[in-house]
């Protein structure tokens, strides 16, 4: 019992520890965004914002309703590419990770081979523009990204390999079952954990995702997501702090630049850290194998 | 000759009670063939001189021409070294500190704390590179960093210009290469954990085996395939950086380029503006055929320990 | 063993085939597009034959023609540039029968865009190319020869840029590009500063004139402003050593005219030079005095924003007409400044015009391009958008922001890319430069010190290995030593074995050669 206390306290120091970690830089990204330009610019940055301001926020704001309609793509994006994604994902990785099945591993090396090599962002994108036509639409936004990682896909097969034991798939072969029904009523709940991560994962991947929109959608800005909204600005405001501006008119003084930086990446988390704990809870839910090997 | 007659036989019948399982995984591989395979025909043109005009196929060849700026300098060594060492550390050090969060993570008892350790690490992921740079810069600036500021003129100690003194460097690479993605990695093996039988466990209690005999012998083991798994995939990348982190987070800074520039960043600083399919090409082709190389080679040793985890 | 072989070959096999496939559908591609282009150029041949008289009463169809270009500033959103191109699209249509759409690409993204349109079908009719794009968009064939067609169709391009500017749109003897007319002359090592700092040390401007007498007014405020740094960059991160040229850099940097190219036409390895020397050793001078930030080589923010919170004193930048209240406005207090080097003329190719091989109707392109130099009311339009929604009219006939607007919120608005649009001189002048702003300018373009290799662009495909190289050992070296933070005496003879050693030697070579065979063709010795 007091071992257990001992390994206990050991685990939270050592979480706690990586925690503030993670959470320190963080707490001096939230601090700077609340704080002035000028003070950003002449103290440089602080836990303690010297002279607090929400300059930085409102500069945002006034972009209007631009940003609210590119959270919305971000959502919808996100939402239809992750469903895709991972129906996918799992059918093939259930696939290829069937012991017995002829040619398996020859397709499993043809999946893994995509890991390793591809055809660079040219040919790519003239497969995406030139052939399917999908440039300034959705789709380019969803299409490119749904098996991107062959990783989530061999992450998967080797799950199912070591975590579906043979024999309880095989008795609902011998229940009369389909292959189908197996999969979806047997494979799948049995892997929750697991499509749990993989879900995150492409929900991430769909999220944080900026370099599709800015390839594929050029003249149809109503289709930006939140990440090419706040990474064109990011490019703007980078843009004016490198490079002499060379115009007549336009007056780069009021615009916050350090600050707005700091702003863009708090408005991109936030989403993802409120509905991650949700997610979470599918980790934790996951089927213990024991009640079903009986 | 019969069992040969006999074996295609069983064959033949066990592709067709294979068929729904070809048939659930037909969209994943037309989806492959088309973004990844027919693309990759295209890896040709690192042989020739590009013209537009003429398209990929009808454009001269030209050997190796386009390779040649990778090996063209004394860098060469220095960016492949780099490159190499520092995937090495990513992967041991990674792979020791993800394993280590994902079974603490799986034993707090706490399900909220739990919860809310989880989250915290993760949150880093989402940050990106460029954001990551200013923050590393508030750290280390020069005149108005925190750490010259505040911990150095503490402890009353010199300032040091950070982005000027390579020695530094290696270590902060690899610290902002944690702190980003170590949430994130982790997330794989807290899922398995997670996954692992319950029974092991308290058959384990009743003998009366202790917390760290259980990690050892249970967990640890159970884990192993995974870990090949996960060790496995980032070999094939282990020509590949991550731009963001070798670029943006040294701010591109000259002085320490010695040991944070790789192969990505050159080829990026090389060919920025030049816009020349056929060296960047050539670039991603290497690469792959590195890793390609690796990856056999570790395939090779995984089939030996353990032939279920090899791949192919 | 052997299965597991046989398995490997199937998955190779299968792979080649796919890749096959692949290659199959790419060649007809090409194939298909040179098709229509041709058939499309013939099409628009014989329509502007007969319509040749008078542009405007072409019979049939508005053709569609796409324009990419780059801002630096923001994009306006898709209903803004509905809105003006609909206002373009009237002009166009009746003086050329034709519509235009524009594709407005952030810089930091810009070459990639044009790299990945180019190599498809896409249509593009119209494009800048900045100057790293001119050597791969020509070596790619991705772009025309503009020659025959700004003779038949371009007559306003060239009264407006007159042979001088336009042979700078020549590469290797041919006419693939356009120049804009704009400020060309540069005026070197102009110093910025704030103007209530200079006046509250009675510092007296108009005689400082060389690095020396900065050095002294930077001692003033160094003594007398112990919390502000002196001088500075203009850009966060970049290099000041491109305002403080006295040479012809011809196109980069490597290999260069030693004295604003008023010597013979011999490319000498610029970091051998002694006006480079003189120049990192005036950087180092102003550092080890402490006159420069510690931070200088990776600064976050621009000079102007530092002067702005108050950190920074001067920065470099390049003089030309109205430059102070451009940067007045920039940092948000009054400034001054001075010039420590001449104004020089060099061929300048940051950006020019060009046609791309996937244009539909060339003959249309360069048509709209004729009327984009001359056509004021155009020029206006893309450049500043809408008369009373996006700017008004003063009386004295400058223009500024309507009530309420400015550069945050405006709808749309180009303005710092003016320059780019052809012809600046034909633009409404803002409100807080001089009337005669333009007239200034021209003046301006007459004072520079003209490089005798003015007009040669370098075409860097014969070597593009060898700056790749270089560029990477450049990089390593760059900042820190022309921003004086490391001591040049040791670094820049290392610079330079590690410059040698990546191939300086050939780039030099080349860069010689095809001057020699420049000057040849155009008589300058």
């Amino acid at each position: 019992m007091k071992k257990i206390k001992g390994f206990d306290i050991f685990a939270n120091v050592f979480l706690i520890i990586i925690v503030c970690y993670c959470l320190v830089p963080l707490v001096l990204l939230v601090a700077s965004s609340l704080t002035s330009n000028e003070a950003l610019i002449r103290e440089g940055y602080s836990f303690f914002p010297k002279e607090f301001s929400v300059d930085a926020y409102k500069y945002l704001v006034s972009s209007g309703s631009q940003i609210i309609r590119a959270y919305g793509m971000s959502f919808v994006v996100t939402g239809l590419g992750t469903v895709c994604s991972i129906l996918l994902t799992t059918s093939l990785a259930y696939a290829i990770s069937k012991k017995n099945l002829p040619g398996g591993k020859v397709l499993t090396f043809l999946v893994f081979f995509t890991m390793l090599f591809n055809g660079g962002l040219v040919p790519t994108y003239l497969m995406y523009a030139d052939t399917f036509h999908i440039k300034n639409t959705i789709w380019a936004l969803i299409l490119p990204n749904l098996l991107v990682r062959a990783y989530y896909i061999m992450l998967m097969r080797s799950y199912f390999l070591n975590n579906l034991p043979g024999e309880v798939l095989e008795a609902a072969s011998i229940d009369g079952a389909t292959e189908f029904q197996i999969f979806g009523k047997v494979a799948i709940p049995m892997s929750k954990p697991i499509i749990a991560t993989v879900l995150m994962f492409s929900m991430i991947l769909y999220w944080n995702d900026w370099q599709n929109g800015l390839y594929y959608i050029t003249t149809k800005t109503n289709l930006y997501t939140i990440q090419n909204l706040l990474n064109r600005m990011i490019q703007e405001i980078q843009f004016l702090s490198n490079n002499a501006v060379v115009g007549q008119s336009t007056s780069t003084a009021n615009i916050p630049s350090a600050t707005v930086r700091m702003a863009i990446a708090v408005v991109g988390i936030l989403p993802i850290a409120i509905v991650y704990p949700f997610v979470q809870k599918n980790f934790a839910k996951g089927i213990t194998l024991g009640a079903v090997k009986g | 000759m019969n069992t040969r007659a006999q074996s295609s036989g069983k064959l033949a019948k066990n592709i067709k009670r294979s068929i729904p399982i070809y048939l659930l995984a037909l969209p994943g591989l037309i989806y492959l063939a088309i973004n990844n395979y027919v693309p990759m025909a295209s890896l040709v043109v690192a042989f020739k001189n590009y013209s537009a005009k003429r398209g990929i196929w009808g454009s001269d060849w030209c050997g190796f021409k386009n390779f040649k700026y990778l090996f063209g300098t004394r860098d060469a060594w220095t960016i492949t070294r780099n490159t190499l060492c520092y995937n090495i550390a990513f992967i041991v050090i990674g792979t020791i500190m993800t394993v280590t969060i994902a079974i603490l993570l799986s034993e707090i008892k706490g399900k909220r704390r739990g919860k809310f350790y989880q989250s915290a690490i993760l949150l880093p992921y989402l940050v990106s590179w460029v954001i990551i740079s200013y923050l590393v810069f508030g750290f280390l600036s020069a005149e108005n960093g925190f750490i010259n500021n505040t911990i150095l003129a503490g402890l009353g100690k010199e300032p040091v210009s950070w982005y000027n003194v390579p020695k530094y460097w290696p270590i902060i690479i690899v610290l902002a290469y944690l702190w980003q993605g170590m949430g994130y990695h982790s997330i794989v093996y807290f899922a398995n954990v997670v996954g692992i039988d319950r029974g092991y466990y308290e058959a384990a209690q009743i003998e009366g085996a202790s917390h760290w005999q259980q990690i050892v012998h249970i967990t640890l083991p159970l884990l192993r395939p995974t870990i090949i798994t996960m060790v496995m995939l980032s070999v094939g990348k282990i020509f590949y950086s991550d731009f963001g982190l070798f670029y943006q987070v040294p701010m591109n800074s000259g002085a320490v380029y010695r040991v944070t520039g790789v192969i990505d960043t050159y080829v990026y600083k090389g060919l920025l503006e030049q816009g020349n399919i056929g060296m960047s090409a050539a670039a991603g082709l290497y690469q792959s055929l590195v890793g390609f190389a690796v990856v056999l080679l570790a395939n090779l040793i995984v089939r030996k320990i353990d032939k279920d985890s090899a791949f192919f | 063993m052997k299965k597991r072989f046989l398995a490997m070959v199937l998955a190779a096999s299968m792979v080649f085939s796919l890749a096959a496939c692949g290659g199959d559908s790419g060649s007809a591609q090409g194939g298909d597009s040179s098709a229509a282009d041709s058939g499309s150029e013939g099409g628009s041949d014989a329509d502007a034959g007969s319509g040749n008289g008078a542009g405007s009463d072409e019979a049939g169809e508005p053709v569609k023609l796409v324009m990419a270009f780059r801002t630096s500033g923001s994009i306006p959103s898709e209903a803004d540039i509905d809105r003006i191109e609909e206002a373009v699209n009237q002009i166009t249509r009746e003086k050329i029968n034709a519509e235009i759409e524009l594709l407005i690409i952030q810089n930091s993204s810009y070459v990639q865009q044009m790299t990945l349109m180019l190599s498809g079908s896409e249509q593009l009719d119209i494009m800048g190319a900045t100057s790293p794009m001119m050597a791969s968009t020509v070596g790619s064939e991705q772009i025309r020869d503009l020659g025959e067609l700004l003779d038949t169709y371009g007559q306003g391009i060239k009264e407006v840029l007159g042979e001088d500017v336009l042979s700078c749109g020549r590469f290797e003897g041919t006419q693939y590009f356009i120049p804009p007319i704009c400020d060309i002359v540069l005026g070197m090592g102009y110093y910025t500063m704030r103007k209530d700092i200079v006046d509250k040390y009675n510092i007296d401007l108009s005689q400082v004139k060389t690095y020396e007498d900065l050095t002294e007014v930077f001692q003033i405020v160094h003594d007398n402003e112990p919390n502000m740094n002196v001088v500075g960059t203009n850009g966060a991160g970049t290099s000041p050593m491109q305002y403080n040229v006295a040479w012809d850099k011809l196109g980069n940097y490597f290999g260069v005219l030693d004295d604003r190219g008023q010597g013979e036409l011999k490319v000498v390895n610029l970091f051998e030079t002694e006006n480079y020397r003189k120049y990192v050793d005036t950087m180092h001078e102003w550092y080890t005095k402490g006159f420069i930030s510690q931070d200088i080589t990776n600064a976050t923010e621009s000079g102007a924003a530092q002067m702005k919170a108050g950190t920074l004193f001067a920065y470099c930048n390049s003089n030309k007409p109205g430059i102070d209240t451009q940067e007045a406005m920039n940092t948000g207090c009054e400034v001054v400044g001075c010039q420590v080097l001449d104004s020089i003329l060099s061929t300048g190719n940051n950006w020019q015009w060009t046609i791309p091989e996937n244009s539909v109707d060339p003959v249309k392109a360069m048509q709209f391009l004729n009327l984009l130099y001359t056509d004021a009311d155009l020029l206006n339009i893309i450049v500043y958008g809408i008369e009373g929604t996006d700017y008004v009219m003063h009386e004295d006939g400058r223009i500024g922001y309507p009530e309420g607007i400015d550069a945050t919120n405006v709808g749309y608005s180009l303005s710092p890319m003016l320059w780019s649009f052809g012809n600046e001189f034909n633009a409404h002048v803002w409100e807080t430069n001089d009337p005669d702003v333009w007239e200034q300018t021209k003046e301006w373009n007459k004072t520079g010190v003209k490089s005798k290799a003015y007009g040669f662009v370098f075409n860097t495909a014969p070597v593009s290995n060898e700056i790749a190289a270089v560029q990477n050992v450049y990089d390593q070296y760059k900042m820190s030593l022309e921003c004086g933070v490391v001591d040049p005496e040791e670094t820049l003879k290392e610079m330079n074995e590690q410059l040698y050693a990546a191939g300086l030697q050939a780039i030099i070579d080349e860069k010689q050669a095809q001057l020699d065979k420049w000057a040849a063709e155009n008589g300058v010795n």
